[in-house]
């Protein structure tokens, strides 16, 4: 262990409240300042360092640990949330608004409300109705003043809607409603635009492009707006309405930079791109959400692309270098 | 409330949204709420003598002034924040890509240690360490406070810390 002041228990544990206030998100200018004269000098610095690499190592844990780690669900949350402030159809003014996020980024909106995941859920709302989030969904839950109605706030959704009486199932996206007339419907946000598509049953679509009027759509139609624009989509078969809810990545005539970009929102980890990659072809393929490292390991095979892992689940993807 | 802040509170209300649009230029996405609500609690210090001629006019006046605010401590905030990575991920102390592997008998032995972490130490543990996520928000998703989950990955890196020093 060398030196006596490298073992010194005290110093260690000055070292490691350091770095768990470095790592907390909540460190202050004024911490930096102090942390930074700490650590000048030279004995603070060694133990400091060698401490810095324990903590990099833990990334490694990852794995092994993953399996012993029971988060609570999405549906579990979103109960507890919504027992908080009372049961649907409270007379309450308060909007009930939950924001659950399923998704990747590592550093997520510090504010929200939110809850990280790189896979699908499936969530049962207040209602009864039943939602599949992609990854990456964010979801407000607004059930008040007698509303049924969600708010999703990114990603897609596909929605199996439970029929009872009262009010109609709604979901709301960038100044659209997406109205339940008796269905399962899918709705996902595309950067500013939104795609509403049936797969079973009727919907009515309301935009803030289009005030005053509405469109109805029914089983494997499709329309797609955003605050300006209001446009019907060609006509898709009803199974390929929402795929990405059965677990399957249905990617057509895609570059295999979208490609990758596709299967990294379903790895826990971030996956970087070196460099350029691009083939000429545009390629179809057909990959398994729920298995994303072996996804990943496709498409390296199919368009000569190395994967080199790094610690803490990162994966940088370049070319094959020619041999 | 005086009667200028009522109504400014009013017209912010009506204007939300063409505030917020006014607002993206200045501050994060993320923080347009935030601000909005800065913009409200401004709001509700404004006396009612002098009269306010142009309310709109004052009530975008007023949102500059909080969003310049806002944005300035956002570009601080995310100095602090590009400067601790760089310690923590950067290599200023250690060499980024320096040997970290660690041999495959320490790592079993550092897994059980991990493994037999007591809850919720090793669920805060593994969010913060190896989903990254902020202690705020982690205290929020279990409902504890934040020092709390900041007295776990203490207890989390010294007995994971040891188990590595090899003690």
């Amino acid at each position: 262990m060398g030196r006596s002041t490298e073992t010194d228990p005290a110093l260690t544990d000055t070292a490691r409240r350091w770095l768990v206030r470095l790592t907390s998100g909540e460190m202050t200018e004024r911490e930096m300042v102090q942390f930074r004269q700490w650590v000048e000098e030279p004995s603070h610095e060694r133990i400091f360092q060698r401490e810095l690499t324990n903590w990099r190592k833990l990334g490694q844990l990852r794995e092994g640990l993953a399996s012993s780690i029971r988060l609570p669900s999405a549906a579990q949350i979103l109960r507890r949330r919504l027992g908080r402030w009372g049961r649907i159809g409270a007379t309450a003014a308060v909007a009930v608004c939950s924001i659950m996020i399923f998704g990747p980024s590592l550093l997520l909106r510090a504010e929200a409300d939110h809850l990280a995941g790189a896979e699908l859920r499936r969530v049962t709302l207040p209602d009864g109705s039943h939602a599949v989030l992609d990854a990456g969904t964010a979801l407000a839950v607004r059930f008040s003043d007698g509303k049924r109605r969600v708010e999703l706030l990114r990603g897609r959704a596909w929605f199996d809607v439970a029929h009872n009486p009262g009010p109609r199932f709604e979901v709301s996206a960038a100044g659209g409603i997406i109205q339940d007339i008796g269905t399962a419907f899918e709705v996902a946000r595309k950067g500013d635009d939104v795609e509403a598509a049936v797969s079973e049953g009727t919907v009515r679509v309301f935009a803030s492009s289009r005030p005053g009027a509405s469109q109805v759509l029914r089983a494997g139609q499709r329309v797609r707006f955003n605050d300006t624009a209001f446009a019907r989509e060609a006509d898709i078969p009803v199974r390929r309405v929402a795929a990405w809810r059965t677990g399957n990545i249905v990617l057509e005539g895609v570059t295999i930079r979208q490609a990758v970009a596709e299967v990294s929102r379903y790895r826990s980890g971030p996956t970087w791109v070196w460099g350029d990659i691009s083939t000429a072809q545009p390629i179809t393929v057909v990959l398994r959400s729920d298995r994303p490292e072996a996804a990943l390991q496709a498409l390296a095979v199919s368009a000569n692309l190395s994967l080199l892992k790094m610690p803490g689940g990162i994966t940088i993807v370049r070319q094959k270098s020619a041999q | 409330m005086p009667s200028n802040a009522a109504a400014l509170s009013r017209l912010m209300f009506a204007e939300e949204r063409s505030l917020k649009r006014f607002f993206a230029r200045l501050v994060d996405r993320d923080s347009l709420d935030d601000t909005l609500q800065a913009l409200w609690i401004r709001l509700q210090r404004v006396e009612d003598d002098p009269p306010i001629e142009d309310k709109s006019a004052f009530l975008f006046y007023l949102a500059r002034n909080v969003a310049l605010d806002q944005g300035r401590a956002e570009a601080r905030r995310k100095r602090l924040q590009a400067e601790i990575e760089n310690v923590v991920w950067g290599d200023e102390y250690v060499p980024a890509l320096d040997e970290v592997a660690i041999a495959k008998d320490e790592l079993a032995r550092v897994l059980a240690k991990a493994e037999a972490l007591p809850e919720p130490t090793r669920t805060i543990f593994y969010l913060n360490r190896m989903d990254n996520i902020r202690q705020r928000e982690i205290a929020k998703r279990l409902g504890v406070s934040r020092t709390t989950v900041e007295k776990h990955m203490r207890r989390a890196l010294a007995a994971l810390g040891d188990a590595l020093d090899g003690r």
